[in-house]
């Protein structure tokens, strides 16, 4: 009786979805807009993710030792450094001088201004150094107060002062992206539930009577809003099916062109990555909200 | 009439359906019923007659639960319809085939699939389905209508459908609302005669009708409403608008 019943439900939400052709293309047209807009928007938390990542990669701070601090006492250092802020240090990397030659002659190499610089400053103007970063900005400073007052002699200076505008600029960058980026998914969340909604609402306000003569003559609720409901679903369905049919060549050549923006990032790989969690948005965000309004709005009709 | 089977057996003893003081007043204060009591048995046959707003479609709509009375209780069989929960109502229903004024078809159905609706409704196989909708189209005469829609059916044509939908399930009570409306008198007989057919193998109907044809080819008890109150309530054919 239970699958005759529901076999029924769902027949005749076949039958309403293939019925109403006009009002169907614009559901799932817009249904499909929502997909895209939700799939969008997690392709973005995933280069905004990349674009924060980047950014503290770039970040820290280095502490130059003085000439004659053999690698030993600022092993001895780093492991101290390392015992005291072991939770909140993300690495700490030693550079040698001669690394350090090798690094500076990498980046400036052929310009005749440094080269001079280092040609007058001798082989061994640069020092040892160890470059260090943390996940929370506030350490920075905790880190640098302490260097300075634990090695006192053999600490030259540290960079801290120079570079903590862009430490602070850095991660107001980052602080802003997060909140955009979550203004944009409740924003558009919500827009999706909207629209979504006020379309399957109009799709079904044609067939209020219907639904009304179908409870007068005996249809429990269940069965009336049922193939709705069903008819919901299949929205839903199709309009994943067209948004990826969009999304996966759209996410294809764009992924390219993203990557010359920010290398780190390839959306072609982060799509890929991720594809479950796609799958999940895109068919939770279409199929489920497609069921709800659709049975939120046959809801309406069925007081009689 | 092809077979019986669409129609309730004649019970007996307890009232089929019961009014007990019932009110009805639309806001601010029309009143549409008035203290109204009225108890039909099971397998009677009763015209509701009286001029347009008298009140005969707020009672059938009070009987099948689409409205609640102000005061009162209405009563089919021990289910009280004005505190009926959804569910209930819905079983209520399922026991009741309506013919309503407007003929409330299902407008993107086919005449086969309007009927094998309620079939659906109350659960019947899918060979209940196809071995009783042709048969009940046949009694009504519109088998050779099966695949048409609503909108390209003629007036008689759709209140001949609203009656098969209203028999199929073999309802134990049938009520037909102005079921001579928009018809001819050709069309009118037609309908008259099959409801009298469905009456006579042991179904409650119940007729409300303002046509007084109809009332007189009908059988059976009349009962006269005027301005939401009964006024009348006799055996007698012989009767008046009041």
């Amino acid at each position: 009786m239970f699958i005759t019943t529901f076999g029924r439900i769902v027949k005749f939400g076949w039958a309403g979805f293939l019925r109403n052709r006009m009002a169907t293309a614009v559901t799932v047209f817009v249904m499909t807009l929502a997909v895209l807009l939700m799939s969008g928007w997690f392709l973005l938390q995933g280069f905004s993710q990349a674009v924060v990542a980047e950014v503290e990669n770039q970040m820290g701070i280095s502490v130059y030792f003085n000439r004659g601090v053999g690698e030993a006492e600022i092993a001895q250092v780093q492991s101290q450094l390392e015992t005291q802020f072991s939770s909140s240090l993300k690495a700490v990397h030693y550079i040698s001088p001669e690394q350090a030659l090798e690094e500076f002659k990498e980046r400036h190499g052929g310009e005749a201004l440094y080269e001079r610089a280092l040609e007058e400053a001798g082989p061994e103007a640069l020092r040892p150094s160890l470059d260090i970063s943390v996940y929370e900005e506030e350490q920075y400073q905790e880190i640098n107060d302490y260097l300075l007052s634990a090695f006192p002699s053999l600490i030259y200076q540290t960079d801290y002062l120079n570079r903590q505008k862009v430490i602070d600029k850095a991660f107001e960058l980052i602080y802003r992206i997060n909140y955009f980026s979550l203004i944009i998914g409740l924003l558009s969340v919500g827009l999706v539930i909207l629209v979504v909604f006020n379309t399957v609402r109009l799709a079904l306000y044609s067939l209020r009577e219907e639904i009304e003569t179908m409870k007068l003559v005996g249809a429990s609720n269940w069965f009336a809003w049922g193939p709705f409901v069903v008819q919901g679903a299949i929205y839903g369905l199709v309009a994943f099916l067209a948004a990826n049919l969009v999304l996966l060549p759209l996410a294809y050549w764009l992924s390219p062109q993203l990557s010359l923006l920010l290398p780190s990032f390839n959306l072609w790989a982060y799509y890929q990555a991720h594809w479950l969690y796609v799958v999940l948005i895109q068919l939770g965000g279409s199929v489920i909200l497609g069921k709800i309004s659709t049975f939120l709005a046959a809801r309406c009709y069925l007081k009689v | 009439m092809e077979s019986s089977r669409y129609l309730s057996k004649r019970k007996s003893g307890k009232m089929i359906i019961k009014l007990e003081n019932v009110s009805k007043i639309y806001p601010p204060k029309s009143i549409a019923l008035q203290g109204l009591n009225l108890a039909l048995e099971p397998g009677e046959m009763v015209s509701l007659v009286g001029r347009s707003g008298a009140g005969k479609t707020t009672l059938i709509r009070l009987l099948i639960g689409e409205e609640k009375p102000t005061e009162g209780k209405v009563f089919f069989r021990d289910y009280l319809i004005n505190e009926a929960d959804s569910s209930t109502l819905s079983l209520i229903r399922q026991k009741i085939g309506v013919v309503f004024q407007d003929y409330k078809l299902l407008s993107r159905k086919t005449a086969y699939d309007n009927v094998a609706y309620i079939l659906a409704v109350i659960g019947a196989s899918d060979e209940e389905i196809k071995r009783d909708v042709p048969r009940v189209l046949n009694v009504v005469n519109l088998e050779e209508k099966a695949a048409a829609y609503p909108h390209q059916l003629s007036g008689g044509e759709k209140q001949r459908l609203a009656i098969a939908r209203a028999l199929i399930h073999q309802p134990e009570v049938i009520i037909a609302d102005e079921p001579s409306g928009n018809l001819d008198s050709y069309n009118t007989w037609d309908i008259v005669e099959i409801l009298k057919r469905i009456h006579q193998l042991g179904t409650t109907v119940i007729v409300a009708t303002h046509d007084k044809e109809v009332i007189r080819q009908m059988e059976g008890r009349i009962v006269t409403l005027k301005e939401g109150k009964i006024v009348s309530d006799s055996q007698e054919s012989n009767f008046v608008f009041y």
